[in-house]
């Protein structure tokens, strides 16, 4: 075994260097609520408090497991940390860090808390020991772990959902430059883990830490994948290969001819891949990975013509030119790896590619997400293949017995845990209690059967603080206090209490929240200042067992810690704390119970207090800020702190932006309800909202259209309108013809049939987003300015109307029945328009009518009245078809002219200097 | 304790447990002084008021966010069943912003300043010319634009808040324009976040409100002062733009970000602190539009301004003073219980106060949606703190009635505290650096109508709440509002 001589060499040679010199921050266990309020370093932030000793100490003993070996059947033992299940350690962690990680823990991982087990032994016998250890883990765990690439992107994804989710709360990122203090060290974790390894723990680490210590953040198992491909900083494995080419063809070319300009790995199947916006193709190759055998039908949407092929038989065809349409094919897949290719190409005009498919438990989705890589570059990797050696193992498994391994980690070994014994180097401890606080452990270069914790002396004496005062008063806590949970799991990392914890100031800028709007209440998590008073016993139970999503604005989650870590904190907060006042009493109700919740209901709604404005409320959306949702309010929290809450909400949360309706003093602000009596009021609410999801809405919830109805005279309604820009004109005339008219490019932008348009998005709530015709048959009119000055002829139309050009919006004039004639301007040239949809011949269904005042000497004006991939003067007098869509007539003293720019058709009418002028434009579509 | 003591507290307490019968004080009430009157607003109607101005027929304008004009005649009427509306247009973008001039309504809409006419008499506007469209917005609801009066220069100044109310995604977001009659349009200020009005004071100084949020700890009122950076760097991009750059000079140093304003504002000499704070809970949540007394018409507080406040639906009042040149000053209570969030007002030479309120998308105290205030005085004067003054050590106060120098001289009658907020980039900020200046005198004027409290500890560029509990008037009347909250960013030397 010549490689294992090497082990060893490389091994002596590394405890040799780090034995030199330390690294900075591996020199002591880290526990971050220790550093934070307890260590020599504790800086206290404003308002908050500083620790004593003693509870630093006794943080210590839970967080080393001290109670592992010196018995003290309290707290201690049953909330200590106990150390991870070394059961899958050996398939979980590399061999090599393991070796390393036994011979000095804090070397290998910085902060760990794991002591320096091997000390017991002689200085010469370590190395070997280690190495039979790592042989025994090894073996017991059957496997060694297995390496993989991360999928294209996941690096990606997974710096943010560090940053995002809560890992950042405890945690530095790895390629922070000022890690804080109080940051639980990461370690080198390439060192340690390769890819399914850490996304096997990132995605539940209660299975090899049940202490809790590290919480499920609930990730996914591809969160937990990119988190740990993030961590590990991985190459990326490309699910789809996309080959672009150019050229100028009318339908799919033979690719099998052609040399692409570049080839990528990418992981989806996008048109953004082509490198510009006409004459070009792509080709995109990968693996599909099909779960079940079925039939699927593959649906390709493209602009213009596209193919799908599977294993090399053509399954939809939708080649040609073509807008954007679809076409969809069945195929028979059989559950395995089947290899797609999927074709597109653009002549000119809009590009488009989307490739869907569907089939048995497949819904309806891209085609790239049920893709793999092809390449199996993880092979090229580092093998992490181990040899086992039969006499290592055995002396691995006495070394396991004899160094007292068992008394803090589970292993099975063939199935049966290893349960803890006495040894010559692990006799039996005294208790807690009788413990000498100079001796053993807590001396400064511990030996014998004691073990080294490279403790630092701060935690010595912080240790020993503790011991005194188990000692001096005999106080037989069964349980920790709530105080110590808290530091133990570093809740203080997120949450206030007690005057402890909550978001470090350098930390603070971590926290995140969707709503950025809402401030810190929408991103900091709360104080759990009076937690016991607030929420149900069910909810508590509910959070302290699963974690929590009620809070969906604050990108923070809250975790998981295991039920059996944290489920005592549910009796103690509910016997620590109380409301700050008496609850009012609330009076009977003179009316019975249904009429007490209908009055609730208004109360939330729009006629009441409209609470509904900032709280969701089921599947509706707030018409503000998106708070909690109110259907939650009366499983989450207790009446009597609704009722003391409601009325005053900054004792609560100081600098709630949760207004009040109840003043402390004196009546309701809606005193003709319930005669103002607010605590019937606020009974009232809680009553209604007890109904939880089958609440009836309250009123001013569902958006109610606000259609707008040209009866008697034309209608103008200014606002952000689909297709017309957010300067939008939309003008409705009692005809039933509308248009929209941008007047940031002086331009008709739609006309439309029918309806005229619903106001209810712009004047209910804030007023977000554009708003389309509610009409029928909308004519989209050419982008870019209707009258433009040019060069010459050949000159290209401007693409959009530039002030320093000359193009000025200016206005408008109303008829008496509010039709508008708009008024704009190039220079001096003076333009007008109008819409006539009354005063119409023949098969025209609107006119406009353009009056032009342009002064002697302003050549080169031009109007634009349409613009197309092909126009054609039609057999109809004067009329001309755009692409068949639409028809046009020009009535004008100069002659129309059609031509050719840009790859379209323009229909331009030449407008004379000097001079009054006239034109009309008919429609028909 | 002396016998003298002791009597004197028995007569106290006894005093107390009869006060609301025999003394009638306890009830004293706003609406005794300043009168709440909502106008009847059509069935139908819906007139989220937006903008107000006083026209020159003495009817009232009032514009909506849904974009209509409105004109109300009678609108002071006692009875206001008199009071009658008719619509003078409508189809506008979210007009915040009226002010009438040479025959022409100005309306400031989301993306442009226009005026309106009508031409032919008939009462309603029929033409509809733009003046200004300068900046530019991108469908983002946020991108409000608010416009002020003509100023003694023949400008309206509009302020125009930021994409989302965070980032300039488009020309001229977080800036304040003034533009001419004729459309010239003046880069004025920069480092705007998110206004709720605008006015002048009765020099004719801009001022407008901005609201909590990045790089304003609190709502406040801010000082216009054409060239100066008022806190958020969000549009400072515009500073390229070459009119921005004539108009206002060189782009300003980037303030740092968890700094305190007093600091940035030494640091960063475009940079104008906001001459009142409004703390955040205690005087409002959204402050709104902003006018000021010139009549003297409305009470005894002629020359001071008028705040509103959406959320708490509340009028704040505020007096302002210039110390080295910048203006600072202090902020009251004044009168709450509009029955919607107040967005626009306007104080006509009649001394009669318009609101305009809307709860829409923003809630408010009220329960209504939107309403059409009026608020006059009753004749009668409030027992008030008149004016907050800042002196090189403590403050002058004076008083709308003469007091009673025994309860004035009592220094367990006041307290105070002082604090401020973090100038940075997050969302609002905690009330920060707290302390709790020493009163350590109190001097009563002889002609009894003001004090001067010595402080031993003032905190520059800190709030210095305060409250007056003690203090009677002479004829034994307690403070209508006993706080008042002063934004020292100067101590006077």
């Amino acid at each position: 075994m010549p490689c294992r001589i090497c082990l060893f060499a490389v091994l002596a040679l590394y405890i040799f260097v780090i034995g030199a010199a330390p690294s900075a921050r591996g020199e002591s266990p880290i526990i971050p609520a220790f550093e934070r309020f307890f260590s020599e370093h504790a800086e206290v932030d404003e308002g908050q408090r500083k620790g004593k000793p003693e509870h630093g100490g006794q943080l210590l003993l839970t967080e080393l497991n001290c109670s592992a070996c010196h018995k003290s059947a309290d707290y201690l033992e049953s909330h200590a940390k106990t150390g991870p299940r070394l059961t899958f350690a050996g398939k979980r962690i590399k061999s090599k860090h393991l070796t390393e990680f036994l011979l000095d823990p804090q070397s290998a991982k910085p902060g760990a808390t794991m002591p320096r087990i091997l000390n017991k032994l002689e200085p010469s016998k370590r190395i070997a020991a280690a190495a039979a250890l790592t042989q025994y883990l090894v073996y017991a765990a059957g496997e060694v772990p297995q390496q993989q690439l991360p999928r294209f992107g996941d690096g990606k994804r997974g710096e943010k959902l560090f940053q995002m989710v809560g890992c950042s709360a405890c945690h530095d990122a790895p390629n922070e430059k000022e890690p804080l203090r109080t940051s639980k060290p990461l370690g080198d974790l390439q060192a340690k883990y390769a890819l399914p390894g850490l996304s096997q723990f990132l995605l539940d680490p209660h299975a090899v830490r049940p202490a809790g210590r590290m919480p499920s953040l609930r990730l996914t198992a591809s969160e937990a994948r990119s988190v740990a491909a993030y961590l590990l900083e991985l190459p990326e494995v490309a699910t789809v290969k996309v080959s672009y080419y150019e050229g100028d063809w009318q339908k799919l070319p033979d690719f099998k001819q052609l040399k692409p300009l570049f080839v990528d790995g990418v992981d989806d199947i996008h048109i953004k891949y082509a490198k510009r916006n006409d004459h070009f193709a792509l080709r995109f190759e990968g693996q599909l990975s099909i779960v079940a055998d079925g039939e699927y039908t593959f649906h390709l949407k493209s602009d213009d013509g596209s193919r799908l092929t599977i294993d090399q038989e053509v399954v939809v065809n939708h080649d040609g030119i073509h807008g954007e349409t679809s076409k969809s094919g069945k195929r028979t897949l059989s559950k395995g790896i089947h290899s797609v290719v999927v074709d597109v190409f653009e002549q000119r005009g809009g590009e488009l590619i989307l490739a869907e498919f569907e089939g048995p438990g497949v819904k309806r989705t891209q085609l790239h997400t049920a893709m793999v890589s092809n390449s199996d570059k993880s092979k090229e990797l580092p093998s992490l293949a181990f040899a086992l050696d039969a006499a290592q193992v055995e002396t691995g498994r006495k070394l396991y017995a004899s160094l007292g391994c068992a008394s803090c980690h589970e292993l099975k070994d063939m199935g049966e845990t290893v349960a803890p014994t006495f040894s010559a180097l692990t006799p039996k401890a005294k208790s807690i209690t009788s413990l000498n606080p100079d001796r053993g452990c807590l001396t400064n270069n511990p030996a014998g059967p004691a073990v080294d914790y490279s403790l630092r002396e701060s935690q010595r004496d912080a240790i020993r603080a503790a011991l005194a005062k188990r000692k001096s008063s005999a106080e037989k806590n069964s349980a920790a206090s709530i105080g110590h949970t808290l530091a133990s799991l570093n809740c203080y990392a997120c949450h206030q209490r007690g005057g402890f914890g909550g978001v470090e100031e350098e930390r603070n800028p971590r926290f995140q929240g969707s709503i950025p709007e809402m401030g810190d209440e929408g991103r900091v998590p709360p104080r759990l200042d009076g937690i016991g008073a607030k929420l149900t016993d069910q909810w508590l139970t509910k959070i302290l067992a699963e974690g929590a999503t009620d809070r969906p604005y604050m990108l923070t989650r809250m975790p998981r810690f295991g039920a059996a870590n944290v489920q005592h904190l549910h009796g103690q907060f509910v016997n620590a704390d109380k409301l700050p006042a008496e609850t009012p009493k609330v009076g009977k109700f003179n009316i019975a119970l249904p009429d007490v919740k209908k009055v609730g209901r208004k109360l939330v709604g729009d006629k009441g207090f409209s609470c509904i404005k900032c709280h969701t409320f089921g599947r509706f959306p707030a018409t503000g800020i998106q708070s909690m949702d109110l259907r939650l309010m009366s499983k989450r929290l207790r009446p009597n702190w609704l009722h003391q809450y409601l009325r005053n909400p900054q004792i609560f949360r100081p600098r709630t932006r949760m207004p009040s309706a109840w003043p402390l003093e004196g009546p309701s602000l809606l005193d003709e309800v319930l005669e103002g009596d607010s605590a019937q009021q606020i009974e009232s609410v809680i009553a209604y909202l007890s109904d939880g999801v089958r609440a009836k809405p309250p009123s001013g919830l569902e958006l109610k259209t606000l259609e707008l109805i040209p009866i008697d005279e034309a209608i103008i309604y200014r606002n952000f309108i689909n297709g017309a820009g957010p300067r939008a004109i939309g003008v409705g005339y009692p005809e039933g013809i509308n248009q929209a008219w941008d007047a940031n490019t002086q331009r008709l932008a739609l006309l439309w049939q029918g309806r005229f348009i619903d106001a209810s998005k712009h004047w209910s709530g804030r007023g977000q987003g554009f708003q389309g015709p509610a009409g029928e048959n909308i004519l989209q009119l050419p982008q870019g300015p209707t009258v433009a000055r040019l060069e010459s002829n050949e000159a290209n139309w401007p693409a959009e109307s530039d002030k320093s050009l000359g193009h000025r919006f200016r206005g408008y004039r109303l008829t008496k029945d509010q039709r508008p004639t708009f008024l704009y301007s190039i220079d001096s040239a003076q333009i007008e328009e109008f819409l006539d949809t009354e005063n119409l011949s023949g098969q025209a269904l609107a006119a406009r009518r353009f009056e032009f005042d342009v002064a002697s000497g302003a050549t080169g004006v031009w109007l634009r009245l349409a613009v197309g991939k092909s126009i054609q003067a039609s057999e109809d007098e004067g009329w001309y078809s755009i692409d068949g869509v639409w028809r046009t007539r020009i009535v004008s003293k100069t002659k129309p002219l059609i031509r050719e720019s840009q790859g379209k058709h323009e229909l331009l009418v030449p407008i004379e200097p000097g001079s009054k002028q006239s034109v009309g434009q008919e429609f028909a579509w | 304790m002396t016998l003298w003591n002791r009597l004197a507290l028995l007569v106290l307490f006894a005093f107390v447990a009869v006060a609301p019968s025999v003394n009638g004080f306890a009830q004293e009430k706003e609406d005794d002084y300043y009168r709440l009157v909502q106008l009847p607003i059509p069935k139908g109607v819906v007139l989220e008021g937006g903008g107000i101005e006083w026209m020159p027929d003495g009817k009232l304008a009032v514009s909506s966010r849904r974009g209509d004009v409105y004109f109300v005649a009678n609108a002071g009427a006692s009875d206001v069943s008199k009071v009658s509306f008719s619509k003078f247009a409508s189809g506008l973008h979210e007009v915040l912003g009226l002010s009438e001039r040479n025959g022409w309504l100005y309306a400031t809409q989301r993306g442009e300043l226009s005026r309106l006419k009508d031409t032919d008499g008939d009462g309603r506007a029929d033409l509809f010319e733009t003046v200004s469209d300068e900046w530019e917005i991108d469908g983002d609801y946020h991108e409000y634009a608010f416009g002020s009066k003509f100023d003694r220069d023949g400008r309206v100044w509009v302020v125009l808040c930021l994409t989302g109310s965070f980032n300039s995604n488009n020309k001229y977001r977080g800036w304040c324009l003034r533009i001419g009659e004729n459309g010239e349009t003046i880069p004025t200020c920069s480092g705007i976040r998110s206004p709720g009005g605008i006015g002048m004071n009765a020099a004719g100084d801009m001022f407008y409100t901005d609201n909590q949020g990045p790089w304003n700890g609190t709502c406040s009122l801010k000082y216009l002062r054409p060239g100066s950076f008022q806190g958020h760097p969000g549009g400072n991009r515009w500073y390229d733009l070459p009119a921005a750059g004539k108009a206002m000079g060189k782009r300003p140093e980037e303030p740092k970000s968890g700094s305190r304003i007093h600091d940035a504002a030494k640091r960063i000499p475009e940079f104008e602190p906001p001459a009142i704070l409004f703390p955040y809970k205690k005087m409002g949540q959204s402050a709104s539009g902003v006018v000021t007394d010139t009549t003297g018409k409305f009470g005894p507080f002629r020359g001071q301004m008028f705040v509103g406040d959406q959320t708490f639906s509340t009028i704040m009042r505020c007096y302002l003073e210039k110390v080295d040149g910048q203006y600072q000053g202090a902020c009251f209570p004044f009168r709450e219980g509009l029955s919607s969030g107040a967005l626009a007002m306007l104080l006509n030479p009649k001394g009669e106060m318009y609101v305009g309120t809307t709860n829409r998308g923003w809630g408010a105290r009220g329960g209504k949606p939107f309403s059409l205030e009026r608020i006059t005085w009753t004749g009668k004067t409030p027992f008030e703190i008149h004016e907050m003054k800042a002196t090189p050590n403590g403050f002058e106060l004076n008083f709308t009635q003469p007091i009673d120098a025994e309860s004035a001289r009592n220094l367990s009658g006041y307290k105070m505290e002082s604090y401020t907020y973090i100038y940075q980039a997050a969302y609002g900020s905690p009330e920060v650096d707290r302390t709790e200046p020493k009163i350590a005198a109190v001097v009563v004027a002889p002609d009894r109508k003001s004090i001067r409290l010595e402080i031993e500890t003032l905190q520059e560029g800190h709030v210095h709440e305060l409250h007056v509990n003690g203090l009677r008037s002479a004829n034994g009347k307690p403070l209508l509002h006993k706080q008042a909250y002063y934004t020292l960013n100067r101590i006077p030397k």
